[in-house]
């Protein structure tokens, strides 16, 4: 189960798994971001290259303006995904 | 379908749909869970099976309604075995990588999936028997856990 939310402050959190079955499901969701905006991983146990697939072209579509996604709270195995994936020259990860 | 404690290995079939995919993760998640394997062990075997079979849907849609996979632990391994019968060659191994230092203007995502597997799991082993494909993904229990 995966899921998106829009917090007050404009942060968005991500929870579950984001997998090639959520893949649609968050391409939608991320299609509301135009700003540069912090994306909250706490609350998201799994991601795989569907995931890293809809995620790069959030950041893709939003660096054609000069804005930007903040990935904060990543767990360990998905920090260790953007490693070898070298999303670390993608986003900005805290 | 895989039931919890029914035996020590797993073997199963599923699908050739994308739909299948959270009943295959949710089964091979619960059997890294009931045979103790460490959880890097588990999120990276379960990465592999999601982009193996991913790929096998994608590059095969026409082929036989199911798809095999087995898992077991043996040896302090988790080994992993994709069976798909397929017109086409399907080898992992040879994929090329794809290049990751470009800039984000240039890169494209595509590949990525199988490099990260060829990356992260100990043993990916390809082989082709007639028409058949059979992948094995191999990884110790306790492999970089955290």
């Amino acid at each position: 189960m995966f899921s998106v939310r829009f917090d007050s402050s404009g942060e968005v959190l991500l929870s579950g798994r984001l997998d090639a079955s959520a893949a649609e499901q968050a391409a939608a969701e991320f299609a509301k971001i135009t700003t540069s905006t912090r994306m909250n991983f706490k609350d998201l146990e799994y991601i795989s290259s569907a995931g890293l697939g809809v995620l790069f072209a959030a950041q893709k579509r939003l660096k054609t303006t000069g804005q930007g996604l903040t990935l904060t709270y990543l767990n360990a195995h998905i920090r260790d995904v953007f490693k070898y994936a070298r999303f670390d020259l993608v986003f900005q990860i805290e | 379908m895989y039931i919890p404690g029914s035996t020590t290995s797993m073997q199963s079939t599923y699908p050739r749909t994308i739909d299948a995919l959270p009943r295959i993760l949710r089964e091979v998640v619960s059997y890294c869970q009931e045979r103790k394997v460490g959880s890097s062990t588990e999120f990276v075997m379960t990465f592999a099976v999601e982009e193996v079979f991913t790929n096998m849907v994608k590059y095969n849609p026409s082929g036989p309604p199911e798809i095999g996979l087995t898992a077991d632990v043996r040896e302090g391994r988790l080994v992993i075995t994709m069976v798909d019968d397929q017109l086409h060659e399907f080898d992992p191994i040879s994929a090329p990588a794809p290049d990751l230092q470009k800039k984000i203007a240039e890169r494209r995502p595509g590949g990525l999936g199988i490099y990260l597997v060829k990356a992260m799991v100990e043993s990916v082993n390809y082989q082709r028997t007639g028409t058949i494909n059979t992948i094995t993904l191999s990884q110790s229990v306790d492999a970089g856990n955290v």
